[in-house]
């Protein structure tokens, strides 16, 4: 099997010219593949994402095409809110670039949208019973998440 | 890293290794570029290396190179096609790099079957002799 060692990469790198490249190339094919992947997995077609992110389908296109490298960071961020994932923009050393980018995978490059990663966290309820000036038995509950939840109770509240 | 692949270069009866020598004489754009899709390919099964599908960075060829298949990568300006063969289990040799201008390939088709067919002629006779492995 093959696989470059880290070294020789690093080697290269030390080419200017070299590394702003290899930085560019690897952020435009990560973002195309990660769009295209993410979009099929959610089984929409490109005008869907577009309507989603109030896009035309061109530009979805364009983003979906590894050799296309004039995005911004707004239109990143608003086809990741219409897939429900996150975005991460920030300037790194380029041990930590490399770190980030060693596995381009389709596994490693799969982002789980937030209902994904949230929703499907069971439940636990705390239920707490208490009693107002009425004397109404009150009933409350919460998620782990420490959302207040509606409990699927049909005596939520009774006269004692 | 999870490597898939072994790819590997034609070497020619002199001992010259193809994408050795090509890489050597490429542009910092042309070996950053290669670089990079070779990687994306490694870590892929062939059943993905014709994603994205609006600008794979392979494909099977057909009519006068029917049987090869090509790399894509876009790097000065030209969009750069080496060209290749499976030679084995997750293996691909690149036999030479051609690029394409205007929609058309360089060298014409035409021109360019014979020196595959021949190449991996030798191949076929030695593949230890006729190839060598490329790092990805």
């Amino acid at each position: 099997m093959s696989g470059k060692s880290k070294a020789e990469l690093i080697k290269e790198l030390r080419d200017k010219e070299f590394r702003a490249s290899y930085v560019t190339s690897i952020l435009a094919i990560v973002r195309a593949f990660q769009i295209e992947a993410l979009r099929l997995k959610r089984t929409w077609n490109q005008s869907r994402l577009g309507i989603r992110s109030k896009k035309p389908q061109s530009e979805i296109s364009r983003l979906e095409n590894p050799d296309y490298v004039n995005c911004t960071v707004k239109t990143l961020a608003d086809i990741a809110a219409a897939l429900d994932v996150a975005l991460i923009v920030k300037f790194v050393p380029f041990s930590r670039f490399l770190q980030e980018f060693e596995d381009v995978s389709p596994e490693a490059l799969d982002a789980k949208s937030f209902s994904e990663e949230f929703d499907s966290t069971p439940i636990t309820p705390t239920v707490s019973i208490g009693s107002t000036a009425s004397q109404n038995v009150v009933i409350t509950a919460s998620t782990s998440f420490g959302q207040n939840i509606n409990p699927r109770i049909s005596i939520a509240e009774t006269q004692i | 890293m999870s490597s898939l692949w072994t790819f590997k270069g034609f070497r020619s009866e002199g001992g010259e290794r193809l994408i050795r020598e090509w890489y050597k004489n490429a542009s910092a754009d042309k070996k950053a570029k290669f670089s990079v899709t070779m990687k994306f390919l490694d870590e892929r099964p062939q059943a993905d290396w014709s994603r994205p599908a609006q600008k794979p960075r392979f494909k099977m060829l057909s009519h006068d190179l029917a049987g090869y298949g090509e790399i894509r990568f876009f790097a000065d300006n030209v969009q750069q096609r080496p060209i290749g063969k499976f030679t084995g289990k997750n293996e691909f040799t690149i036999l030479y790099f051609a690029i394409e201008v205007g929609n058309k390939l360089r060298p014409k088709p035409k021109a360019l079957r014979p020196i595959l067919d021949e190449r991996m002629q030798l191949i076929s006779s030695d593949k230890e002799r006729y190839t060598h492995e490329w790092k990805v």
